[in-house]
């Protein structure tokens, strides 16, 4: 803006601002667009010209509006018309709108404005956003730089690769950004125009609305047609902090795209947007998807200050489509609308470059082949693959940030931290990556598993035993390829199978957290395995084998808190590395085993999947008491690895939960709550002791009244601090294997997962393995009548004993 | 309500209405231990240490709990109550008094988890009949064979608390 020349504004009459224009040897751009003009049988036609600096930067900025052929129209009559509001400051700006009748709408110079700028960015090889901020300076657009960051951090602009498209297909992906801001007032008049002179330079900025768009779409480049994808978009005043970014509702979305693309599409939480399930939460990342996957949403009625709304949200739009547009096809479009007519006339006359089939990649075969490629007989053929994959050369290392230029917390928005903080407790990343009393995320825990110990390693910003020298291209790899920041290879006891569903910008949030927390000099143990597992370049080909990188794409034929509960379950939360079962290489099965229960540090983790053993069926509701709360009265309570589950899904929004128990609960058959009430009933009490006389029973009746039966008999007693878990509906005890129900009789529960669980002391001192083989023997008979009875459990309480956990 | 074992932070209690702060307890401590040790109130017994005989009952927001096997972490901002928060002996909890009047003791090693558990079914039940006294008292083990006067204790306790009310 035009600061250092108070002369740069000047009022002429009948509504014409002009102001100085001065040449000189800078680079010039000039482009015009159009857009139809309000009332009238007319495009207004908006000129905008820069000089422009190797860097993009654009000292002048002279932009010239009016309707139609400018010589046909009467000057002077009615009032002056509304000044589009000077966003970027330049050196010099000037700004000239010829529009007596007011026929331009306020869309129009946005779209001029937010195109311009992203062709000149394109030309100087910045990014969009960057160039942007160039344009505002740091102090006094502090609030709209901060909607710009929020925005744009939220799409994890800057750090998507284009998710690679069939090469034969004919839709290409594009991404687009669009800023606009507003006077918090009546649409910004000439008696309220901003006074840009020096001597007011330091004054308060005017109160604005700031709005940014992210918008992401295919287009087909045979038919023209456009699919937007998903929209980011956020408004606010861009005080910082994280109240200040506020979505916009999704009807509000959808009209905007319609009257941008000609074609509805229904707008709903992105899977990766957290606490949306409440009307007060609006997200600010939508996905968008046919309407006739879901119902039409329907609003029907629209007041004229909807209208004003739906103009004002959609002023960014039609710049953020058309940049997308050029993103995906290199084509500019310089005026709406973005029908598929228009698209296909304007991709025939760009020529053989659109329609140029992509580079013929190499087609990722199918699980199904690479498994039989990789031998599924004993993995011979895939030992050889690890063999070669050892031989080639390996992943290259990523260059460590410059000493000084790590991330820090100050780098990201507090949204943007928050935001990681729940990925990070969604993840339970201190859960693996703390010893036991030791400092959180500092690493050292030992993970036991079927090939050997893995020792966790240090993921605070420690730039010698931590991930503080890590960039997020580095982190990025390493959570979705299993690839340290140096080029070794991660065992897969890191779950990277799962994070790597995990959506860019959640990425980008759980690395600015992960970098914004203490860093913690501590070096964890090496991790040894026995050869050949000592060669994790072998790894490699078990990646190859058993790995898919793929992000998580939402199913459009499901609601969006289903979408969100499968990316949460298959994601972050990655349930399937507990309760899926693993192949002979340690990797989880698919197809039917998914979820259908596997094993923990010994532990049994249950199927979640239409379990047959359990007592009662889960029900939604279960579950998600058992969830948030670590106890489920039909169930039985949070123990073992799982407590510490239970403890961070305690502090995630109560949604995010819901979503897991949906999700889950919609893999096995509906359950009707009468139905699961009345097993409950029926189950509580177990069969009658009395029928019950062999004498090891009569020991273990014993040790029950005596031990056990103060906090977990069916009646009797004053209560007690904490939850009773009635043996009858507990899955420990109807589970095929007693080795859950022999751990927390030996070790209790002394870290329960939520604080009103209660405690329960541990056995081990008191009673041996006969007593203890009795007594769960004693368990089983009784509450688990319809399950046979357990073998050998003196051996396996011998065998708990002697376990590390 | 994951805590670290290993680190002996200070801890803050509240123990029959005064807050406390102690030091140098680690937070899987039982609660049991702190109270006799540290608070220095020996209501509370040690019997078992287990859990089964009630002994060293005590009320943490008015729900009984078997401070043996109850850490000390559990007790974090939550008001605890032992025998010696009930009543003092000038001024006894009306289920003292019963417990006194028909000398419902020989050792008298149960009868804090007697008086305890009283309270609490009291609370929730103020007119017991006998079997639902003796389902409430059955995981309070008592050796020395007093269960007949304990159980006319807890019945003239419920009486004092009706005339008490009824004033």
């Amino acid at each position: 803006m035009s600061e250092d020349d108070p002369q740069a504004l000047r009022l002429k009459e009948g509504g014409v601002f002009l102001t100085e224009d001065e040449d000189d040897a800078a680079a010039r751009r000039r482009a015009q667009y159009a857009w139809p003009a309000d009332g009238i049988d007319a495009d207004a036609q908006l000129a905008v010209e820069a000089s422009v600096a190797a860097d993009g930067t654009m000292a002048k900025w002279h932009y010239r509006a009016r309707v139609g052929d400018a010589a046909s129209e009467v000057r002077g009559s009615g009032t002056p018309a509304s000044l589009p509001v000077l966003l970027y400051r330049h050196a010099h700006a000037s700004v000239a709108v010829d529009d007596p009748s007011r026929a331009i709408p306020a869309q129009a110079h946005a779209f001029a404005r937010e195109s311009f700028i992203d062709e000149v960015a394109h030309d100087a090889r910045r990014d969009p956003v960057a160039l942007r901020l160039d344009h505002l300076d740091a102090t006094r657009d502090a609030g709209a730089r901060e909607i710009i960051r929020m925005v744009s951090e939220r799409a994890a602009w800057g750090t998507a690769p284009h998710a690679a498209q069939a090469p034969a297909s004919p839709w290409l992906r594009g991404r687009g950004f669009a800023f606009d801001g507003q006077a918090r007032e009546e649409a910004t008049r000439v008696d309220a125009l901003p006074d840009y002179s020096p001597k007011n330079a330091s004054a308060e900025p005017q109160p604005m609305s700031w709005s940014a768009w992210v918008v992401d779409l295919d287009v087909n480049r045979a038919t023209g047609d456009i699919a937007v994808r998903r929209v980011v978009a956020g408004q606010g005043a861009g005080t910082p902090d994280a109240a200040a970014l506020q979505g916009l509702p999704a009807w509000q979305i959808e009209e905007a795209i319609a009257r941008g693309t000609g074609v509805r599409r229904i707008a709903r939480a992105s899977h990766d947007e957290t606490g949306f399930a409440t009307d007060a939460d609006i997200p600010v990342s939508h996905d968008l998807i046919d309407a006739h996957s879901e119902r039409v949403s329907n609003v029907t009625a629209r007041s004229a200050s909807d209208d004003k709304r739906i103009e004002q949200a959609a002023a960014p739009v039609a710049a953020a489509i058309a940049n997308a547009l050029y993103d995906a096809t290199g084509v500019r479009f310089r005026a709406p609308p973005f029908d598929p007519e228009q698209i296909r006339r304007a991709f025939a006359a760009a020529g053989p470059a659109v329609a140029l089939e992509a580079p013929a990649a190499a087609r990722r075969p199918s699980r199904w082949s690479r498994w039989l490629a990789g031998g599924g007989i004993g993995g011979v053929a895939g030992g050889l693959i690890g063999l070669a994959c050892s031989i080639l050369p390996g992943p290259s290392p990523i260059a460590p940030l410059p000493a000084g230029a790590g991330a820090d917390a100050t780098m990201w928005s507090a949204a943007m931290l928050e935001r990681g903080r729940q990925v990070a407790i969604a993840g339970d990343c201190a859960v693996c990556h703390t010893a036991p009393g030791g400092h959180v995320s500092a690493g050292g825990l030992a993970l036991e598993t079927p090939f050997g110990t893995v020792w966790s390693t240090n993921i605070t910003p420690d730039r010698e035993t931590g991930i503080g020298a890590w960039s997020y291209e580095a982190f990025a790899r390493a959570m979705r390829q299993g690839i340290a920041r140096d080029g070794r290879h991660l065992y897969p006891a890191f779950p990277y199978t799962a994070f790597a569903r995990m959506s860019e910008s959640d990425m980008m949030a759980l690395y600015a957290y992960l970098m914004s927390q203490p860093a913690v000099k501590q070096a964890a143990p090496e991790t040894k395995l026995p050869f050949p597992l000592n060669q994790r370049r072998l790894v490699a080909g078990w990646n190859w084998l058993f790995h898919d990188a793929r992000e998580y794409q939402p199913d459009a034929q499901q609601s969006a808190l289903w979408n969100r509960g499968k990316y949460l379950v298959d994601g972050a939360g990655h349930c399937g590395a507990c309760h899926t079962p693993r192949n002979a290489l340690g990797a989880e099965k698919g197809g039917f085993a998914y979820l259908g229960g596997g094993s923990a540090e010994g532990w049994d983790a249950p199927a979640l999947v239409a379990a047959r053993a359990v007592p009662v069926p889960w029900t939604e509701d279960a579950l998600f008491t058992y969830l948030r709360t670590g106890f489920s009265a039909e169930h039985g309570v949070a123990a073992g690895p799982m407590a510490p589950v239970v403890a961070g899904l305690a502090s995630l929004p109560e949604s995010d939960v819901r979503a897991i128990a949906h999700y889950i609960a919609s893999l096995s058959p509906p359950v009707d709550a009468a139905v699961a009430a009345h097993a409950a009933a029926q189950r509580a009490t177990g069969t009658n002791a009395d029928t019950l006389t062999a004498a090891g029973f009569q020991n273990g009746q014993r040790m029950f009244e005596a031990a056990c039966a103060v906090c977990h008999a069916e009646s009797g007693g004053v209560g007690h601090l904490g939850v009773r878990p009635l043996m009858g509906l507990n899955t420990s005890v109807s589970q095929a294997s007693p080795e859950n129900l022999l751990r927390v009789m030996m070790h209790g529960i002394d870290q329960p997962a939520t604080e009103g669980l209660g405690y329960m002391p541990g056995f081990k001192d008191s009673f041996d393995d006969q007593q203890l083989a009795e007594l769960a023997g004693y368990i089983r008979a009784r509450y688990a009548p319809g399950q046979p009875a357990w073998h050998d459990l003196a051996a396996t309480a011998a065998g708990v004993r002697e376990a590390v956990h | 309500m994951l805590h670290s074992a290993s680190h002996a932070q200070p801890l803050t209690l509240k123990v029959n209405g005064e807050t406390r702060t102690i030091e140098g307890a680690t937070p899987d401590t039982p609660l049991l231990y702190i109270l006799r040790n540290d608070c220095e109130l020996n209501g509370p017994k040690y019997g078992c240490g287990l859990g089964q005989c009630g002994a060293c009952t005590v009320l943490v927001d008015g729900q009984p709990a078997r401070s043996c096997v109850v850490p000390v972490a559990a007790a974090h901002a939550r008001e605890v109550t032992t025998l010696e928060g009930l009543g003092t002996p000038d001024a006894l909890h009306p289920v003292q008094r019963a417990f006194i009047d028909e000398q419902a003791a020989q050792c008298g090693y149960c009868l804090n988890g007697m008086i305890m558990s009283t309270a609490a079914l009291l609370a929730s039940n103020p007119s017991p009949d006998d079997d639902a006294i003796r389902d409430a008292l059955r995981f309070n083990l008592c050796r020395c064979g007093t269960h007949l006067e304990i159980v006319r204790a807890v019945k003239r306790a419920a009486l004092y608390l009706q005339q008490q009310h009824g004033q």
